[in-house]
């Protein structure tokens, strides 16, 4: 009949649709299913692939373009630097094997190895350097990085000199991250908007395909300088729900979960299967105050709030009790944050009376703009306990960046910074410093002469001594102006199947698949 | 005939340059500059004010929106604000996902709601009849998301036997196929079941009957045919609900399809990508509008003489 | 004096008219036993919402976190357990039946006014202003009702009033077609024609006539509406764009419970059950109130 033939047709029609949509990206994965999948059933033969789940998909390939975690993440498997971060965080010599300082600080000499190539077989010259790192200069998307340096020049085909603006005390560690890894200068110049899906480095793995919002394939780099890694597939799954992530792991589907849901931590410490690695992160909540304008202009008022913050509440009810307080606003593995420090401590009475002197007795309402739900949620209730009540506004990170964070239209939010480099400078000069009030920088809209001085020595000073005392001093300034209230530091995770050695947590959430192998 | 098909083809324009006028207007208010979501944080003002005069993004809004439909009238859809690619090819990537989830949505639900919709007619007040309108009832009374949620937490979460996120394999399609085609089932099995009741209360029923007819020739040659037609306009009518459920389904399974790429879009003010999106499916929808008063006209003579007349 | 006497004698017969029909409709509805359950529902769904005050205390129960009590399974202490920051949920769903039928019985006064507004106009002047109205509404109608709530939301903020505003600018349409086919009855019968002859005034046809006769689709409509309105909030509130917290609305606190879902599946399955029966007694209504309605069925 007509109708019953219909019907068919349009049966095979959607059978049809199913397996190309869905089947074509299925063949890559059967494979590496046999190969990584079901562990306690078979001993595979050598296995070599892994299978990465992320929860999100990079924003670009290009390392100079970067901005966030977890496409720094990526971009180090793809990437070398001149300095590298070792596996115990120590850094080592990169792409360059020595380097040399001037005396004043602002100079540095590197010379580079030769035996550098780019993954479409080109070598590495001082060219592509002094290329890449110009770039990353010019680039509006690294300025935490490169803010202190003015140019890279030639000396010759081996050695290269950066040109910095002033003495900085971070510079190396800031060379050691993705930002500045070494692109190719022909494959960028041949076709620059196409690098960020296509790029060509000089890392342990190459760039294979890209399926979007799927998964992206790289595969390992036979040339590498240091020696062809021991994984060769590797795979970065993006599975967005991390519950779904966790059950991945569970079954074998993934080998390794990048920044597993605290829901999901003690199932998964207790799994045999599994392995769980976690460290203390360089990212910290904070309770940020316009101190400028409105309501919390008022320093009393900050002191108040300062008062009634029980961190260890905030931290079950944000993150299930993973995470560690935080009173400076320094994160305890940076140089230079202070040791044993004490901020203002829980006392709801103190915070009362500060309340009613700062002239609100009977309380207020006031809006509370925020990215992050859960520790606004469990904050709003203790504020209510001091008779203040917050509004929560979620915010579409886009908004929250441009209202908040740049154009400081808000009196009081609930806001993360991390520090790219385990430095204090990264995580407090161009946050407190009054030259650099708002326009994204300084969004407390502070500008006190003793900090800034503080700050402007702790920067330049060549000796790590002075640095911290600077720094202890940075923290003791802000905790008695209130300017800013540091809540807790969150803690990396990361879970990976029992055999895959060489997988460790890291404070910025960085891996280095190059270091892993199956046991 | 074919100048009615060339008439509604005509007619799908209007519709379509209505719609991307509402969504255009409607992401124009958005708060949130998306030439800084492009630059990042630390971008200085200027870096961002160069990049909004490159965008075109200060001039008024209304040469901002003929400006995009020129573009898109040459098949050019824009750069994504997002991450900087070409919006035509991230949009095309995910679009056959999101078909192929709608469609098996429908797909399913007229494999498995027509039928009961029929026996629950033939064998009216029986036990089959009774527990198919009460599933019928609980399947329009919840959200669809929560029916999603509850099979992954029985089928993937407790018992292990699907996947919950992702489309590599069919086995993938299942959970998220079988919630899309819930809500729609329920209303064909009750559409169906009361299109059904009122045929075969008709005379020429009766008299098929009265000839000696058997009880299936009937059904099949008779009734169905005409119970089909207002069910066909559902299912068509439908299929726009469809896709828009799919979206809210695609993200409770973390699949990367056009739905979760709207509203990833929509909140980072990624104008470019929804606009794009949102044309796609209101194409794709007129076209299957199209497709079922086809169908009809195929199904009953008497439109396919009233279109070609027309 | 023959003039009175044919408008007395109209009068007289439509006063028996109309009251036998409201009669015999709710006749038809209460031998409908399913509709009357879903009627019961209903009215218990109202009471426990307005009595919300006097079974739980909002500020203890349902909002305030207590860490030390948190995620317990329904015990004899809290009978629905208590969520992830040790709130009530017994209380957060008593109180989320407030919210829910606040929010339904807003959308539905909005979207009826609007819609009665644009039908009312199409209707009665027809022609151009008609077709226009119609297209338009038609374009609405084209989009995903979810997306449209969505970019509206997205664009305007999360406020209740912005959420109120895309909710019923979906539903406009409905109410709209309603109103204008209503209109369209009416406006073709004779004794319109030999109403208007007599000299009625138009109010009057409209309020004896028109009123009448679009009473009972739009009854239907609205618990349709409120109905798709409840599955609607709780769906943006799941995706994080509808109410905030920490109102207890049904839909947030899926959203809420879906990290803990695999280990505390209560959190997930008690407020999906709440929504499930408030809108299955509102459906129950509309199909009892459609069918009563439904001359065809009179036998």
């Amino acid at each position: 009949m007509k109708l019953k033939s219909i019907f068919c047709y349009l049966l095979i029609f959607a059978l049809v649709l199913t397996g190309c949509s869905g089947g074509g990206n299925n063949t890559s994965n059967t494979e590496l299913k046999e190969e990584t999948g079901n562990n306690e059933v078979q001993s595979d033969p050598v296995k070599d692939s892994v299978v990465f789940s992320i929860n999100a998909e990079p924003s670009t390939l290009d390392p100079q373009k970067g901005n966030d975690l977890l496409t720094f993440m990526v971009h180090c498997q793809i990437f070398d630097t001149l300095i590298r971060e070792s596996s115990d965080g120590t850094l080592v010599p990169g792409i360059a094997e020595e380097w040399k300082f001037s005396d004043d600080g602002k100079e540095i000499v590197f010379k580079l190895r030769n035996d550098v190539k780019f993954h479409n077989g080109d070598q590495m010259t001082a060219d592509d350097v002094v290329f890449s790192f110009n770039r990353a200069i010019n680039s509006t998307f690294t300025k935490r990085i490169t803010g202190s340096m003015d140019r890279m020049e030639k000396v010759d085909d081996s050695n290269v000199k950066l040109i910095l603006k002033y003495s900085y005390g971070p510079v190396l560690d800031c060379i050691a991250t993705s930002n500045l890894g070494i692109v190719s200068q022909k494959a960028v110049e041949a076709d620059e908007e196409g690098f960020a899906r296509n790029p060509v480095g000089t890392g342990a793995f190459k760039f294979v395909e890209w399926s979007n919002g799927e998964k992206i394939v790289f595969e390992s780099f036979d040339d590498y300088y240091r020696g062809e890694a021991n994984i060769k597939n590797l795979t970065f799954k993006i599975i967005s729900d991390k519950t779904s992530a966790a059950v991945a792991l569970e079954n074998g589907e993934v080998d390794v979960l990048l920044s597993p849901a605290e829901a999901d931590r003690n199932n998964l410490i207790d799994n045999e299967n599994i392995k769980y690695y976690e460290t203390e992160s360089n990212s910290f909540y904070f309770i940020s105050f316009n101190n400028e304008e409105g309501l919390f202009s008022n320093k009393l008022l900050r002191e108040a709030i300062s008062y009634a913050i029980d961190r260890e509440s905030l931290i079950i009810g944000a993150l299930e009790g993973n995470g560690a307080a935080l009173e400076s606003a320094i994160p305890t593995n940076c140089f230079g944050a202070p040791q044993n420090f004490k901020g203002n401590q829980y006392d709801v009475e103190k915070a009362k009376a500060l309340l009613a002197e700062a002239g609100y007795p009977n309380g207020l309402t006031v809006k509370l703009p925020t990215l992050y739900l859960d520790p606004t949620e469990v904050l709003q209730d203790q504020l209510r306990q001091i008779g203040i009540t917050a509004e929560i506004e979620q915010m579409e990170r886009g908004a929250w960046l441009q209202d908040v964070y740049t154009d400081n239209k808000y009196e009081i939010t609930v806001g993360s910074y991390s520090a790219l480099v385990p430095d204090a400078d990264q995580i407090t000069y161009n946050r407190y410093h009054g030259d650099f009030v708002g326009g994204g920088n300084n969004m407390v809209r502070c500008n006190i002469p003793e900090l800034n001085e503080a700050l402007d020595l702790a920067r330049t000073s060549q000796d790590p001594e002075v640095r911290k005392a600077e720094y202890t001093k940075v923290s003791e300034i802000i905790r008695d102006e209130s300017v800013l209230i540091p809540l807790y530091s969150s803690i990396n995770g990361i879970a990976a199947n029992k055999d895959l050695k060489g997988v460790q947590a890291h404070p910025v959430q960085r891996a280095y698949v190059y270091d892993y192998s199956w046991q | 005939m074919l100048k009615f098909i060339f008439k509604r083809l005509m007619m799908i324009i209007p519709v379509i340059l209505g719609i991307s006028f509402i969504i255009f207007s409607i992401m124009a208010l958005t708060p949130g500059d998306p030439a800084r979501l492009m630059l990042g944080e630390n971008a200085t003002q200027e870096d961002v004010e160069k990049l909004r005069e490159e965008m075109g993004l200060n001039d008024n809004f209304v040469v901002r929106y003929f400006n995009y439909m020129k573009d898109v009238i040459r098949g050019d859809f824009g750069i994504s604000y997002r991450n900087r690619i070409p919006v035509f090819d991230e949009v095309f990537a995910r679009f056959p996902n999101t078909l192929v989830l709608a469609f098996w949505g429908i797909s399913l639900s007229v494999m498995i709601g027509v039928p009961i919709g029929i026996i629950s007619a033939v064998k009216q007040y029986s036990i089959i009849d009774t527990v198919s309108l009460g599933v019928a009832l609980i399947l329009t009374s919840i959200p669809a998301f929560w029916l999603g949620l509850m099979l992954i937490l029985l089928f993937s979460l407790k018992l292990d036997l699907l996947p919950s996120t992702g489309v590599e394999t069919w086995k993938h399609f299942i959970l998220p196929s079988v919630t899309l085609a819930a809500g729609t089932m329920a209303t064909l099995i009750r559409m169906t079941r009361s299109t059904m009741l009122e045929v075969i209360r008709q005379d020429y029923i009766r008299t098929a009957r009265a000839k000696g007819a058997t009880e299936n020739r009937i059904i099949f040659k008779h009734a169905l045919r005409n119970a089909l037609l207002p069910v066909i306009t559902i299912i068509g009518i439908n299929f726009g609900f469809q896709l828009g459920g799919a979206m809210v389904i695609e993200t409770v399974f973390a699949m990367p399809g056009l739905g979760t790429l709207m509203i990833t879009s929509v909140r980072l003010k990624d104008t470019p990508m929804v606009m794009a999106s949102v044309l796609f499916v209101a194409i794709a929808v007129s076209l299957v509008n199209l497709l079922v008063d086809l169908l009809y006209s195929y199904i009953d003579p008497r439109i396919k003489s009233q279109y070609a007349k027309s | 004096m023959g003039e009175d006497m044919v408008k007395q004698d109209v009068v007289i017969k439509k006063k028996y008219k109309k009251r036998s029909q409201i009669k015999s409709i709710m006749f038809r509805y209460k031998k409908n036993k399913l509709a009357m359950v879903g009627f019961v529902m209903f009215i218990i769904m109202i009471i426990i919402a307005i009595s919300a005050d006097l079974i739980v205390d909002y500020e203890i129960d349902a909002v305030t976190q207590n860490m030390k009590e948190r995620l317990q399974t329904p015990n004899s202490e809290h009978v629905f357990g208590t969520d992830e920051y040790g709130r009530d949920i017994f209380a957060r769903i008593i109180f989320g039946a407030r919210i829910s039928l606040f929010v339904g019985l807003i959308t539905i006064s909005l979207s009826l006014t609007g819609g009665a507004i644009i039908g009312a106009t199409a209707g009665y002047y027809g022609g151009r202003i008609d077709n226009v109205l119609m297209r338009i509404m038609d374009i609405f109608l084209a989009i995903p009702s979810i997306l449209l709530a969505i970019s509206i939301v997205a664009a305007l903020g999360t406020g209740i009033f912005n959420l109120l505003l895309a909710m019923s600018i979906s539903q406009v349409p409905r109410f709209a077609r309603i109103v204008r086919s209503s209109i369209l009855t009416v406006k073709g019968q004779d004794f319109i024609e030999a109403a208007k002859a007599c000299g009625t005034k138009d109010s009057r046809i409209i309020i004896k006539h028109i009123i009448p006769n679009a009473i009972g689709p739009i009854i239907v409509q609205a618990t349709l509406t409120m109905a798709s309105t409840i599955l609607t909030i709780s769906s943006l509130s799941f995706v994080g764009l509808g109410i905030q917290s920490p109102t207890p609305e049904w839909g947030s606190m899926l959203s809420d419970g879906k990290k803990q879902m695999r280990y505390y599946p209560h959190l997930v399955i008690i407020p999906g059950i709440a929504i499930m029966l408030a809108v299955m007694s509102l459906n129950l209504i509309g199909d009892g109130l459609r069918d009563a309605l439904d001359p065809r069925l009179k036998n």
